[in-house]
């Protein structure tokens, strides 16, 4: 049986990102679909593009998005749409949201395992010291 | 059947322009039945540490509120935009009308350059026209006087021999001197025959017979006169 559509809560549009590119090459649109219920997000049923998103990083290590801040206003304020986790934590990075708390909590973890990688470094690189030591008291 | 065929299909074999009839439906068909990848495939999401859960708690607060304030203050930038008539429909209506405008200028120009180049042509034709007009006018006076000018020569010439009153007794004279008779009958060689022989002064009493009832020819020509030297003939 086909997905009901109550029409109560009905007329609701989403921004997500859809997947564009080649194999091994992804790259995403930012895009207006239309609401949930009416199937899954396809070319097809795109509304409007609002932005890119490159996933892979360019030659100077960046990873590039652009948006187009005007339509997005328009979207999200009058027309209410909901928006994607992904395209929740673009925003933010660019300034026009809040940082989405998930993003926090991955800094945070990402903050502390670089930390215990930069320590077992450290570790790694005191242990010959002893050694080093021996040998250099005699030379001097 | 193939030939046609071949002469309406590409050159190229991997054409996806033609054979495509209609776009087909996103994901599976619902009677397939799932992959085995997706099969009983179980996700056990790591545990999260208890003080990111305390976390998270607060900041999905604040941050949904945040949220729901932008989205008020979204809205409110758009209709003071588009009250202003900076909107989305008011810049698309502007760009309407310039994109408008610059094309009706473009007509008119072009317009303006069919109509000289209509107007030039027009007057070059009006003007020959009326140069030829002219033309033959100016021609036909002039054939008229060349025309006119002869006759008024050969009027002035023949005017010599006019009869005026101080020249008429003269030419009365002359005339009566030299009567010209025209009453003769003329062979081939070129012989004239005068019958009745044509008299200055008549002498005696005229005949009373003038007409040419009776055939002369019957009669034996009586009055000949010579004929006239051969290149004086006719």
């Amino acid at each position: 049986m086909r997905q009901l559509i109550n029409p109560k809560t009905f007329g609701r549009p989403s921004i997500g990102l859809a997947l564009f590119g080649c194999t091994n090459r992804p790259f995403y649109h930012i895009c207006i679909f239309p609401d949930r219920s009416l199937g899954r997000r396809f070319e097809g049923n795109i509304i409007e593009q609002v932005g890119t998103f490159d996933p892979l990083p360019n030659a100077k290590n960046e990873k590039l998005v652009s948006m187009n801040i005007e339509r997005l206003k328009y979207w999200i304020g009058k027309r209410n749409a909901q928006i994607s986790v992904p395209v929740l934590e673009l925003l933010g990075l660019s300034g026009l949201f809040p940082i989405h708390p998930k993003a926090y909590i991955r800094a945070k973890d990402q903050r502390e395992t670089l930390a215990q990688q930069v320590a077992a470094l450290q570790i790694a690189a005191e242990t010959p010291a002893p050694p080093e030591e021996t040998e250099k008291n005699p030379e001097s | 059947m193939l030939l046609n065929r071949c002469l309406l299909s590409p050159a190229s074999s991997n054409s996806s322009t033609l054979n495509r009839r209609r776009t087909p439906k996103p994901g599976k068909p619902p009677i397939l039945p799932p992959a085995k990848k997706v099969l009983y495939k179980v996700v056990h999401p790591p545990w999260m540490k208890p003080e990111d859960v305390k976390e998270l708690l607060w900041r999905r607060h604040t941050y949904n509120n945040a949220v729901v304030s932008l989205r008020k203050v979204f809205k409110k930038e758009i209709e003071a935009k588009e009250a202003a008539g900076l909107g989305i429909e008011a810049q698309s209506e502007k760009d309407d009308l310039n994109e408008l405008i610059l094309e009706n200028e473009r007509r008119n120009n072009e317009a303006a350059l069919k109509r000289e180049r209509q107007e030039k042509e027009e007057y070059e034709k009006m003007k020959a026209e009326f140069l030829g007009y002219i033309e033959k006018k100016l021609s036909a006076q002039a054939q008229n006087a060349k025309e006119r000018t002869v006759e008024v020569k050969k009027m002035i010439e023949e005017s010599q021999n006019f009869v005026t009153k101080e020249n008429m007794d003269e030419k009365l004279k002359e005339a009566l001197e030299n009567p010209v008779v025209f009453d003769y009958c003329i062979d081939l060689h070129g012989n004239k025959f005068y019958d009745p022989l044509p008299m200055k002064y008549v002498e005696g009493t005229p005949t009373r017979q003038k007409s040419r009832a009776f055939d002369r020819s019957l009669v034996r020509p009586r009055n000949i006169e010579k004929p006239p030297p051969a290149s004086a003939a006719m």
